[in-house]
């Protein structure tokens, strides 16, 4: 493997990379593939890294090797006027946003972490933030990817067109497996003509003089009202609790749709004085290691029992909730995390709610979890999957990383 | 099951032999209806245990064969399946079963405010079921986006009777692979949606037409690169040709376009009112740059039907100038649209054959429709040829053979002008991961393995 190299000053967390029996940096799919072939010749795992940041909070258990996206980079295909481009995995959002800008034009993913994270990782991951209401989830927005399997098939998958049912929709498998069947190594996006305008409008709890239920009534009613915002999100620090909305759209259409929102909300808001911050707290964050990061997904009504469930239950977290579509991020201090907090997370976990997952993890606290090993839900419906579903996963598991080299497939087993 | 719903007489079995593609037909063994369920997952049990392979099909609208009966199957029809579950307005969310029509959960959603995005042609008939596997687009996804955005989660019926969850709006996606959006598409061949959790929208607050009269197919096109470039983001983007245009005008359709028109375009807009009319200036705008002989807008319910009119109408005006009608389906770069509409009117004019367009302009989805006599059995096989043609100069423009009708078996045969061995082998193993014994809608999709 001389052809890729060892790589130098990468954002991750210490941990995985001091666990790592080296860090390889390929600089194309049939150099990924080769990583493959040489990690499984001695018997290690691959875990596969982008930017760092979405990785998983804990190192697997068994002895790895790290793959890195980074000189996989590059905006290989652009056309404006097709509303699509191709860049490598390893390509930053920061890079793809100037770019695209150049033309007018964006990508509408605002994942925790932003502008660091790549397009890889991000495809990979299938997570992204709070302009899903409005745009798309990733999945919605990838027309191809170029694999690379487990075992070291190169695949080309998809295109980049619009639409495309050509035989079954691999590209959707792909998106969101996190590095379980293979290595996305270049992606194709569409993209979408830069809005005209934009504001971001705030309605504080203590601030506004608003107690916290019609705060969450508020929230509540944007998520039902007859406009979707491009994205909105109800933001706690342990003292302040905030609404943000974000629009989309011409001066005119804006006014309208604050109009609307207002009139469904019963309450003004603020317009921000300072929206790109705003923009980037709506985004969150992750990986973070001095932090424990847990998310739990939910439908949107459930918002106002969840949340005070969460305030109840971890006074000291900061939460996150993606007001239209449901997930909720909370960060918790190192110290606010013991056995009784882990017994009280399994217990927001019980009936119809989605598990609680781990995202981080302070340095340090690993200990807490590594018995449950990384990313385990800790309890709640669906933290097993149903047993069809296992099935299913095992066997597309076999079909493209048929000797388990991918580490990540503890995650599932 | 009562013998009421089990169709087993030839003369009955008749109108299960083909589906929306009629050059194909196949009687099946049986056509089966279950009512529920749990009628379902008995009938798959038993057929399966038997070894006889199960078709699924909805309302048999669909334009590539994926509902033709294979030799020696059994039909399992969803008609009968056609509760409406649960509407939530709530969370935005409806539950239903396979067998609802389209239309009908756009009605039962508009009680809400809401509405279901992904609009096929065929909405008045086909079924939710149809199109989660047929991944159905419609003229509205330029915005809105096709079938598979709008699915959030399915419970399926897979070999011998199996039912599995896949997917709901409440899991966390980063807790498994995306098997929802994976099913979506897989045309029957992987098993049985019999529940469909889909995603709604609220209604748009308001809706403007356009539509744009030129001499050229190649000047419509020019104004929707113009609009495109103006980061105008239309609901829909339509535009048909000359050709078209002609056979509606002579037909009961009749939408008053000009029949000297070389194309016509439709756009339309939606959403927050107070900015549709500023859209809609500068759409007009580019249209008029564009070299535009006539452009007419409106707000209007009734004005908008008829402009839209001719666009709808066309397959079925284009039905009565010829006995037989191939709709094609491919897509291509949007920018790519005038050179390969060029090219494809040349193999039309090479092989003799006369070919209309219609298509959505905004996302490259092209519609070449080929008018024959498959009584003429030289024409069919011009119309063969071209289609094969037509098909690689979509492809080697960067665009791929089906948008939206899907592969079934009329488009296998072009499956190797798109992927790779490796590819088609990847697809293969991943339709035995849901259907190892191969008993859903085999011989589908995948085209035969190359001879080694």
């Amino acid at each position: 493997m001389k052809a890729a190299s060892e790589v130098e000053g990468v954002v991750a967390p210490g941990r995985i990379l001091a666990r790592a029996h080296r860090v390889l940096r390929p600089r194309t799919p049939e150099e990924v593939a080769e990583v493959l072939a040489g990690a499984r010749a001695e018997g290690l795992g691959v875990v596969v890294m982008g930017g760092g940041r979405g990785l998983p909070p804990l190192a697997p258990e068994r002895p790895f090797l790290v793959l890195s996206t980074a000189a996989l980079s590059g905006v290989d295909v652009y056309e404006p006027g097709d509303l699509t481009f191709t860049a490598g995995a390893g390509t930053t959002l920061g890079d793809l946003e100037d770019r695209l800008g150049t033309e007018g034009q964006w990508l509408p993913l605002d994942p925790p972490g932003g502008r660091e994270r790549t397009l890889g990782g991000v495809v990979a991951s299938g997570l992204g933030g709070p302009l899903q209401a409005g745009f798309g989830a990733i999945r919605d927005q990838v027309l191809g990817v170029t694999v690379v399997t487990g075992d070291g098939r190169i695949l080309r998958l998809g295109g980049r067109v619009m639409k495309n049912v050509a035989g079954f929709d691999l590209v959707r498998l792909f998106v969101g497996s996190a590095g379980r069947l293979g290595v996305v190594v270049s992606a194709s996006l569409r993209v979408f003509p830069r809005p005209r305008a934009r504001r971001v409008l705030l309605l504080e709890g203590a601030a506004d003089g608003l107690p916290r239920e019609e705060l969450l009534q508020a929230a509540r009613a944007v998520s039902t009202a007859p406009v979707v915002p491009a994205a909105a999100v109800l933001l706690r620090r342990p003292a302040e609790e905030v609404l943000v909305v974000r629009l989309t759209g011409s001066e005119p259409v804006l006014d309208a749709d604050q109009a609307r929102l207002e009139d469904a909300v019963g309450h003004a808001f603020r317009t921000a004085v300072h929206p790109e911050r705003w923009m980037q707290r709506m985004a969150g964050r992750i990986g973070d290691d001095r932090a424990f990061g847990v998310r739990q997904r939910g439908l949107p009504a459930s918002l106002p029992e969840r949340w005070t469930a969460w305030v109840t239950a971890a006074p000291a977290a900061t939460l996150h909730v993606d007001v239209l579509g449901g997930l909720l991020r909370a960060h918790l201090p190192p110290d606010a995390v013991d056995e009784t907090m882990l017994r009280r997370l399994r217990g927001m976990a019980r009936g119809d709610s989605a598990p609680v997952l781990f995202d981080s993890v302070p340095e340090g606290r690993e200990e807490l979890l590594e018995r449950r090993r990384w990313g385990m839900p800790v309890g709640g419906a669906g933290s097993g999957g149903a047993d069809g579903t296992t099935v299913l996963e095992r066997r597309l598991q076999e079909v493209f990383d048929p000797h388990g080299t991918l580490a990540p497939t503890e995650y599932a087993r | 099951m009562g013998p009421d719903h089990v169709v087993a007489d030839p003369a009955r079995l008749l109108v299960y032999e083909s589906d929306g593609l009629t050059q194909y037909r196949q009687a099946p063994l049986a056509v089966v209806l279950p009512g529920t369920t749990d009628e379902l997952v008995e009938v798959v049990r038993a057929v399966h245990g038997e070894g006889i392979p199960v078709v699924p099909r909805g309302a048999g609208t669909g334009l590539s064969g994926g509902a033709l009966p294979v030799e020696g199957s059994v039909v399992v029809g969803t008609a009968r399946l056609n509760r409406i579950l649960a509407l939530d307005p709530e969370n935005r969310l409806a539950r239903v079963q396979p067998g609802v029509v389209n239309s009908r959960l756009g009605v039962e959603a508009r009680r809400h405010g809401l509405h279901y995005a992904p609009d096929p042609s065929s909405q008045s008939a086909c079924t939710l079921g149809g199109n989660v596997a047929e991944n159905s687009g419609g003229p509205h996804c330029l915005k809105y986006g096709v079938t598979s955005r709008y699915i959030s989660g399915l419970t399926v019926v897979l070999g011998g009777g199996a039912v599995v969850e896949l997917g709901g709006a409440a899991r966390d996606p980063a807790t498994g692979l995306d098997l929802v959006g994976l099913f979506v598409g897989s045309e029957g061949c992987f098993g049985i949606a019999t529940e469909i959790e889909v995603r709604l929208l609220p209604l748009p607050g308001g809706v403007r037409t356009l539509l744009g009269i030129f001499a050229s197919v190649e000047d419509a096109a020019r104004a929707v690169t113009g609009i495109v470039a103006q980061g105008l983001l239309p609901a829909a983007l339509e535009i048909m040709d000359g050709a078209s245009i002609r056979a509606v005008e002579a037909s009961v359709y009749a939408a008053g376009y000009p029949t000297d028109a070389g194309a016509a375009l439709v756009v339309e807009f939606d959403g927050t009112d107070a900015g549709l009319d500023e859209d809609v200036a500068r759409a007009v705008a580019c249209c008029r740059e564009a070299g535009a002989t006539d452009v007419q807008h409106t707000d209007d319910e009734g004005q908008r039907t008829r402009l839209w009119q001719g666009r709808k109408k066309a397959f079925g005006a284009m039905g009565r100038i010829a006995p037989d009608l191939l709709v094609q389906d491919a897509t291509v770069p949007r920018t790519r649209l005038p050179e390969v509409l060029e090219e494809i009117m040349a193999i039309g004019a090479r092989y003799d054959l006369h070919v209309a367009n219609v298509f959505h302009a905004g996302d490259g989805n092209l519609h070449p429709k080929i008018l024959f006599d498959r009584s003429d059995a030289d024409e069919l096989a011009r119309v063969e040829r071209a289609s094969r043609e037509m098909m690689q100069v979509c492809v080697d423009a960067g665009g791929t053979i089906t948008g939206e009708h899907g592969v079934g078996v009329d488009k296998q045969k072009y499956m190797r002008l798109v992927h790779g061995e490796e590819e088609l082998a990847a697809m293969s193993a991943v339709g035995g991961a849901f259907d190892p014994r191969g008993l859903f809608n085999p011989g589908k999709v995948l085209p035969e393995p190359e001879p080694a």
